[in-house]
């Protein structure tokens, strides 16, 4: 029994958007790894309901995660724009599905810098929101 | 007022932490009646009557070995937790452990007498127990019993040891 309001998509034309993978590349060529971040979060598969989609673009979220050295996600996390923040917190949860990819360590310390910025309230909205990444 | 759970700063206080958050978060549950049969209620995490109901489930994981599955719903939470076993000692050990508690599961009430396959136990807390027990207690024993199993199975590990090399010393003695 499917929810009609959930299936209608009210924005369409945000409804095939995915990062793509060489403007990605070179801005981390150019060493700009929040500049990547950002770029991918703007432009995650969330409605999109093609799993390599989704599996492409949080390769892409994760990898630039890993490469942001622990000293510099508090503000790598500041630097990002609020309504981003809900997105990175879900590639958060997304990169534990993989520990044996993604250093688990510094994923808790994402965790624990994008809980301070946002709030509970960011780990509810992962929880319950149909858009998942 | 009971005896208040005794703070413990481990190494792992991150992971501890974001358990503890995300457990907070996916605690709001309340009382919805089965949808499907008339005068039921039942668990919304376990029936899975309607995809309305539930939440996204959510992994954290320490590291490759040890991760907890957080799987919510409207009136129910499902914790299942795969504990760190090194090697086959601590995997008997374990095995042993929770089964023991498994059994006697109706007096735990939390407790899932099955664990959810590819973890070693599973809690299940229904609004019903929310409504008996404080939240925030039950997520403070939620955190103890991940801190408190290692340092069981640890212990279990030497007392094991110990008692073999007691053993053999007075087998041994006898062909002094």
């Amino acid at each position: 029994m499917s929810n009609q309001i959930d299936d209608r998509d009210d924005d369409l034309s945000t409804n095939v958007v995915e990062p793509d993978e060489n403007e990605w590349k070179r801005l981390i060529d150019d060493m700009k790894y929040v500049r990547a971040l950002e770029y991918v979060l703007q432009n995650a598969p969330v409605r999109a309901k093609d799993p390599d989609k989704k599996k492409k673009a949080a390769s892409m979220a994760l990898s630039t995660m890993m490469k942001i050295k622990t000293s510099e996600i508090s503000d790598a996390v500041n630097s990002i724009p609020v309504p981003l923040r809900d997105t990175l917190m879900k590639y958060v949860y997304k990169g534990f599905e993989n520990p044996k990819d993604y250093s688990s360590s510094a994923l808790l310390t994402w965790h624990e810098k994008v809980l301070a910025a946002t709030g509970l309230g960011s780990i509810v909205r992962v929880l319950t929101d149909r858009r998942t990444v | 007022m009971t005896q208040p759970v005794p703070p413990r700063t481990s190494a792992h206080k991150p992971y501890l932490d974001a358990i503890r958050a995300t457990l907070q978060a996916a605690f709001c549950i309340e009382n919805f009646e089965s949808q499907v049969v008339e005068r039921h209620n039942k668990p919304e995490v376990e029936v899975k009557s309607s995809k309305q109901l539930l939440l996204n489930p959510v992994v954290i994981s320490r590291n490759q070995n040890e991760q907890i599955l957080i799987e919510g719903s409207v009136n129910s939470v499902r914790i299942s937790i795969a504990v760190k076993q090194a090697d086959d000692l601590e995997k008997i050990l374990c095995k042993r452990l929770m089964r023991f508690m498994m059994q006697r599961a109706d007096d735990f009430h939390i407790l899932r007498r099955k664990p959810i396959p590819g973890y070693d136990i599973s809690f299940l807390i229904t609004n019903f127990h929310a409504e008996t027990m404080y939240k925030h207690r039950l997520v403070d024993f939620i955190i103890y019993f991940l801190e408190e199993i290692d340092k069981e199975i640890s212990e279990m590990k030497l007392a094991v040891s110990s008692r073999a090399r007691m053993c053999a010393e007075e087998f041994l003695k006898k062909f002094n």
